[in-house]
């Protein structure tokens, strides 16, 4: 069975050590997106994929260009299920709500193909 | 490919028919809350950054007629047709007779009504019939053009092949439909398949993408030559962000009302994801302008420069 990775585990401390090692994953994204992640172990982070140093940081940014909403349970599940069909499933029964432009937050695929091919302790 | 006749081939027929209509037989009020005024469900053409999807989608339209040099007394035939947008130009705006065939019954209904109601007589009409096995006789049509269909077609040969035979010497074929990348393609050629190609297949019913060069060997193949390219895959990037925002702008009377909420959500997502495909050039789209060619004969009269098919 695949392991659980936390919401922040993956913002706090892969995504840094990724963006630090493969700066193509910000130039694949290009833009500032926020996520929020709510219910147990969740948080709100947004992710700036512009700046000459990408980076990412606590909070909601309201010029963020999208902000993806979902819950802490279904985000670990969806993260463990490395599948694009289980992320159009979510979408489509609403378990994930996207406020601004909704093509911007399909970027954030890279991170998750990313998350799929490294091995996690 | 089978024989025309043989009972795989009619199976292959029913399969598409069928396939085509779990994305197409939606009801036409459906996808008038997202495409532009004259349905047009293929990539519009945008002169500028700030277009509107209406003008776009007549720049499109336009556009075709230019490049196909589209005369009064012209025999179009549109392969996947739609709801007719291009038809109707071409009566409309030309004054040709126009022919479209499609797979979905809903967008035949939908053509051969809109004719009537708008008097266009016998010169607008659609009929359900599969682009293998286009029952015309040789050389019937002055042009041919088929607009975001080449995606549903397994085997293009049949399809140029049949065109071929049913298109005058003189006459010209349009195709305007979205391809690959190499580097997405030779996946695929290589017996692997893609989630998302399997999920487009799902959405669409049936999907193939092919690559460009796999569209102009089959065309090549066919006995045409290539007379123009241009790559407009910016253009459908523009076209369906369009849509995007007038289905999220439309959620209210579209969601549980016209079809049900998992539908539109579904919609919303593949036309997010088509749009960061064509931004990422994970899908491109095409316009091909081609004519028959025939050894040691004369070259037939065509225009010195692209002036013509400015907007």
């Amino acid at each position: 069975m695949a392991k659980q990775l936390s919401a922040s585990y993956i913002f706090d401390d892969f995504l840094p050590a990724l963006l630090a090692e493969r700066p193509d994953v910000a130039r694949q994204i290009r833009a500032i997106l926020s996520v929020n992640i709510y219910g147990k172990d969740g948080g709100k982070w947004t992710g700036d994929f512009i700046s000459e140093m990408p980076s990412i940081n606590k909070g909601i940014d309201e010029q963020a260009k999208c902000t993806l909403h979902i819950s802490s349970s279904d985000f670990e599940w969806l993260v463990a299920s490395k599948t694009v069909a289980s992320w159009l499933d979510a979408f489509t029964k609403r378990k994930i709500r996207v406020t601004g432009h909704l093509p911007t937050a399909l970027r954030l695929r890279v991170i998750f193909e990313a998350l799929a091919g490294t091995e996690h302790r | 490919m089978e024989n025309r006749h043989s009972k795989s081939f009619d199976d292959k027929i029913l399969f598409d028919k069928e396939a085509i209509s779990t994305h197409y037989d939606l009801s036409p009020e459906f996808y008038s809350k997202f495409l532009g005024p004259r349905m047009a469900y293929s990539c519009a053409y945008f002169t500028r950054n700030d277009q509107s999807l209406e003008e776009a989608e007549i720049n499109k339209l336009s556009l075709l007629a230019k490049k196909l040099q589209l005369k009064p007394t012209d025999y179009l035939l549109d392969i996947g047709s739609g709801w007719g947008s291009f038809l109707f130009y071409a009566a409309e705006n030309v004054g040709c007779k126009a022919e479209g065939i499609t797979l979905a019954a809903k967008q035949e209904e939908f053509v051969n009504k809109e004719s009537r109601s708008r008097k266009f007589g016998s010169l607008v009409s659609a009929k359900i019939m599969h682009a293998y096995d286009l029952q015309y006789k040789d050389q019937t049509f002055d042009k041919i053009v088929t607009v975001g269909a080449i995606e549903h077609m397994e085997d293009l040969q049949v399809v140029f092949n049949e065109s071929s035979r049913i298109l005058k010497d003189d006459g010209l074929m349009l195709i305007h439909g979205m391809t690959q990348p190499w580097y997405n393609r030779m996946t695929k050629l290589n017996g692997e398949k893609t989630e998302f190609e399997e999920l487009v297949k799902k959405h669409f019913g049936i999907g193939y993408f092919k690559s460009l060069w796999e569209v102009i060997q089959a065309l090549e193949f066919a006995g045409f030559e290539v007379l123009d390219h241009e790559n407009i895959t910016r253009h459908y990037q523009y076209t369906v962000e369009a849509w995007l925002r007038n289905l999220e702008e439309n959620e209210s009377s579209i969601a549980d009302v016209l079809v049900t909420d998992e539908k539109y959500r579904e919609f919303v997502a593949f036309m997010a994801a088509y749009s960061v495909s064509f931004e990422m050039s994970g899908i491109l789209c095409n316009q091909i302008l081609c004519k028959k060619i025939k050894e040691n004969e004369f070259r037939m009269e065509l225009p010195l420069t692209r002036d013509h098919m400015n907007i």
